[in-house]
């Protein structure tokens, strides 16, 4: 059992991701823009974040970046959960430090292999 | 004084100006009131959708769930597997589809797409592709040549998310089409996403009259990476006009050959490309070759 | 006095005349609008999926942004664009001779460094010289130019429309913000259908909503009546306006601050005319004109969903400069262009639109005056029953009010952008309260306007002063 913060703006992704998380077990929480997202890092430390990358107010690799550039929350793992599908895109969020990266249309069961193995880690 | 004043003058007058003031006010009474009608029945659906989704979870993780009753939840369910069924893949794109047909949502499908409104059949092939995984596309190849461009570029939009690459030539043909074409741009991305591992589906494309297909077919050999393509598309650097040129210049530098690098330099020597193309393949030439040419 | 009587007697007919015909016409405008609109918000769900279904194919976009001192909006406005839900996106900001930080601004929000942007386009001129050119590293499709001013916006918009690279070309002002999804939406006519050479989306005044990192996440209505009156203005001109005269394509203008274009089509006609105040007007005529002379079929269409938000005058000073120069630009523009007036050469343009402009958006203010004064010197005189004139005078007044009204309803109807009640009872208020003071004002910057253009001053460009968008105002 372990926290994740999920950070999405679209209701049907994020609502079955949450779904899925806590069937197997973990504690969800959902924000829905890029700037509260990364409040609810900052206060709750979760052991994971999934994000978007296209979001009102703050995008996914500027909450990345943000995250990173402090050291307290620098070590949480993030997967990002994105519709982009560029080679270029996959590099820049690489680049911003990432960790896993899927692209929608996503399968869940996927992703749920993706996040044991990243909170395992 | 002119003779406006005549019999009856008065009542006609008073209709005019009574009749003017209930316009107005039944005007701004409709717009205000229709502003909160609409954010009541945009709560309610949202309730539904937000139903149908708790609904259709529990379908993805036992399969067992029984179909709803009621009309206005039958279509929140329809509309909300529709959305979720693009954004998903794999095993759980595979519940979806079996639930969906195993509760008569297939069969709706197919009405849909068979009824005399055009936003209607172009919905139906939504939920068909929704409800589809024993790829049986007969009624999406017939909708490609539907009477309305709209339901068309849907069908075709369908076929893409299916992923059915013998389709691909079905969609050239329904793009050349003359008398109800479907929009280039719209069979491109379709083809593209069919991923078809080979150019032999875009044969006729080649050849077309229309030089906006044969870029097309250079743009998506090049897009999906299919090799055998490479000698029909540096064809068309010698033959087409400028947008030609550089559509199929851009797909030679995705393909990589280096065999492709003379053809381009050929280009380059025609008089009539224009000079924002000649721009293009300057660039992709040095990116090719490693060399570059001073426009 | 027999003389004279039958002159008055002339001049209220005419004037009735005419009111009678300009709300005749508007009102089968309204008609057509509503249809148009209705027909493709109820393509709405369908549209919207069809854009999630990402096509790495789409024409890339060149977007060119005018900035003279834009630095309290261009941030937001460049944000708002590199954040943009589109495959490919050239944005060419181009630094009018801006005397403020606004290159400064942008070097700080994207990392700019200097690079060479070669001419592509040597179709079209450019007077001003370029001073520096500049790519981002933090934004790859995004450029910048500094030239020297010539006072001209079209010539900032040449000057990056000889550097555009990709087959679309898009124009909006420094100061405007695009919705993620618009440039989706603007480019999709021209995806589905060749014909389509030009395309122009919804301008709303941004004032008063909320705006936070290039993103309005809160359309409000502003807080003066001043301003107010201009969403309603905005809402008649491009819901009821523009979509019913696209319908039977004869639309006449693609605002300048939301337009799209096929590049080769600009680029055939020169780019936009450098002489020119209304310079949007010119060129849609211009391609229209185009076109007509070779009997090429072609569509310029209006797309009503997508919404440009652009700061509009907040003052009334200010507000009037620029009504000038719109009444001013149209005036020069329709005298260049006198020759397609009335002909049936030009198709529903030259028979329809161009007159309607020239005869009700140009002379309107001049006829209404005048129909106006002349009344009252009847009432005075004698010659009118007063009842009849307040009558006349309040049965016009209602229709207009009427119109507004309209134009209100379709945008609840179909869009809703503005969710709140409270918004919505404000905007049927400025609409009732506009004909009172609003329209005399107006009339009257317009005339000053369709003056100069008659005396043929030369053209000179209003300074705006901009608020920019206060982030969590």
């Amino acid at each position: 059992m372990a926290k994740v913060i999920v950070i999405e703006d679209d209701p049907d992704i994020s609502l079955l991701v949450s779904h899925k998380l806590r069937s197997s077990g973990h504690d969800v929480e959902v924000e829905t823009d890029g700037q509260a997202g990364l409040a609810a890092v900052r206060s709750v430390k979760p052991e994971l974040v999934i994000l978007d990358w296209m979001m009102p107010r703050m995008n996914g690799i500027e909450v990345c970046e943000a995250m990173r550039a402090d050291p307290e929350l620098a070590e949480i793992p993030v997967l990002m959960l994105t519709a982009k599908a560029q080679e270029i895109d996959l590099e820049r969020a690489y680049g911003v430090g990432v960790d896993e990266y899927i692209q929608k249309p996503f399968s869940t069961r996927e992703l749920v292999v993706r996040v044991e193995r990243l909170l395992s880690a | 004084m002119p003779e406006f004043a005549a019999t009856g003058f008065e009542a006609v007058a008073a209709i005019l100006l009574a009749g003017s003031v209930v316009l107005v006010v039944a005007m701004i009474v409709a717009a205000v009131s229709i502003r909160a009608v609409g954010w009541l029945v945009a709560a309610s659906r949202h309730g539904r959708d937000q139903w149908a989704r708790t609904f259709l979870f529990g379908v993805l993780a036992d399969g067992e769930e029984q179909a709803p009753r009621g009309p206005l939840r039958q279509r929140a369910v329809a509309d909300t597997a529709m959305r979720l069924s693009s954004k998903l893949r794999g095993a759980d794109r595979a519940a979806l589809a079996n639930w969906l047909q195993s509760h008569g949502y297939r069969q709706r499908a197919v009405e849909m797409m068979r009824s005399s409104f055009a936003i209607r059949r172009a919905r139906g092939t939504r939920l068909f592709v929704a409800a589809l995984c024993d790829r049986e596309t007969g009624p999406l190849l017939e909708l490609l040549e539907d009477r309305d461009a709209r339901v068309r570029a849907a069908a075709a939009r369908a076929l893409g998310q299916c992923g059915i690459s013998t389709a691909v030539p079905f969609l050239v043909r329904a793009a050349q089409s003359g008398t109800r074409p479907l929009p280039v741009s719209v069979a491109a991305m379709s083809i593209i996403h069919t991923a078809p591992r080979s150019a032999r589906g875009l044969g006729l494309a080649w050849d077309s009259d229309n030089p906006a297909i044969a870029a097309m077919a250079a743009e998506v050999a090049g897009f999906l990476h299919l090799t055998d393509a490479r000698v029909r598309i540096e064809r068309l650097l010698v033959a087409g006009d400028s947008p030609v040129v550089v559509s199929a210049a851009t797909a030679l530098q995705r393909l990589g050959d280096p065999r492709s690098t003379d053809a381009i330099a050929r280009s380059l020597e025609r008089e009539d490309v224009q000079p924002w193309a000649r721009i293009a393949l300057h660039g992709i030439y040095a990116d090719m070759h490693g060399v570059r040419l001073e426009p | 006095m027999n003389v004279l009587h039958t002159i008055f007697t002339v001049v209220t007919t005419v004037a009735i005349f005419y009111y009678l015909i300009h709300h005749l016409i508007f009102g089968s405008v309204i008609v057509r609008a509503a249809f148009h609109v209705g027909r493709q918000q109820r393509w709405e769900d369908e549209q919207a999926h069809a854009l999630t279904f990402s096509n790495p194919l789409a024409p890339g976009i060149s977007v060119l942004i005018p900035a003279h001192n834009e630095e309290a909006g261009i941030v937001a406005s460049v944000t708002s664009l590199v954040e943009a839900h589109y495959p490919h996106v050239e944005i060419i900001v181009v630094d009018d001779g801006s005397k403020d930080a606004t290159v400064e601004r942008l070097h700080e929000a994207f990392d700019l460094y200097e690079a060479e942007l070669p001419v592509t386009e040597p179709r079209v001129g450019q007077v001003g010289r370029v001073l520096k050119t500049y790519a981002s590293r933090k934004a790859p499709g995004l450029k910048v130019l500094s030239k020297t001013s010539v006072g001209r916006r079209s010539d900032a918009i040449n000057a990056a429309f000889r550097r555009s690279t990709q087959p679309l070309v898009c124009m909006i002002d420094g100061d405007s913000i695009l919705e993620p999804d618009a440039l989706l939406r603007v480019a999709q006519p021209f995806v589905d259908d060749p014909s389509v050479v030009a395309a122009g989306g919804v301008v709303l005044p941004s004032n008063g909503s909320k705006v936070e990192r290039g993103r309005v996440t809160d359309a409000r209505v502003p807080r003066t009546w001043l301003e107010r009156t201009q969403v309603l203005e905005y809402l008649r001109a491009f819901l009821v306006g523009r979509s019913g005269w696209s319908a039977s394509n004869g639309l006449m203008i693609i605002s300048g601050a939301f337009g799209i274009f096929r590049r080769e089509v600009m680029a055939e006609v020169g780019g936009l005319d450098e002489e020119s105040l209304a310079e949007d007007a010119e060129l849609v005529v211009a391609v229209h004109r185009a076109h007509r002379r070779r009997r090429e079929d072609y569509r310029v269409v209006f797309v009503a969903e997508p919404v440009c938000w652009s700061e509009t005058p907040s003052t009334a000073k200010v507000l009037a400069r620029q009504r000038r120069r719109w009444s001013h630009g149209l005036g020069q523009m329709l005298s260049q262009h006198r020759d397609m007036i009335g002909r049936p050469r030009y198709g529903r343009l030259g028979v329809v639109t161009m007159p309607y402009f020239l005869l009700f958006e140009l002379w309107g203010p001049v006829v209404e005056l005048l129909g106006l004064s002349t009344a009252v010197l009847g009432v005075a005189v004698g010659w009118v029953d007063p009842w009849l004139f307040l009558l006349f005078v309040a049965v016009s007044f209602l229709l207009s009010i009427a119109v507004s009204l309209a134009a209100l309803l379709v945008e609840v109807i179909a869009f809703g952008r503005y969710q709140r009640v409270s918004d919505t009872l404000r905007l049927a208020l400025a609409a009732v309260f506009e004909p009172f003071w609003f329209r005399p004002i107006h009339a009257i910057w317009r005339i000053r306007g369709l003056v100069a253009s008659i005396r043929g001053e030369r053209a000179v460009w209003g300074e705006m002063t901009r608020k920019g968008f206060a982030d969590g105002q």
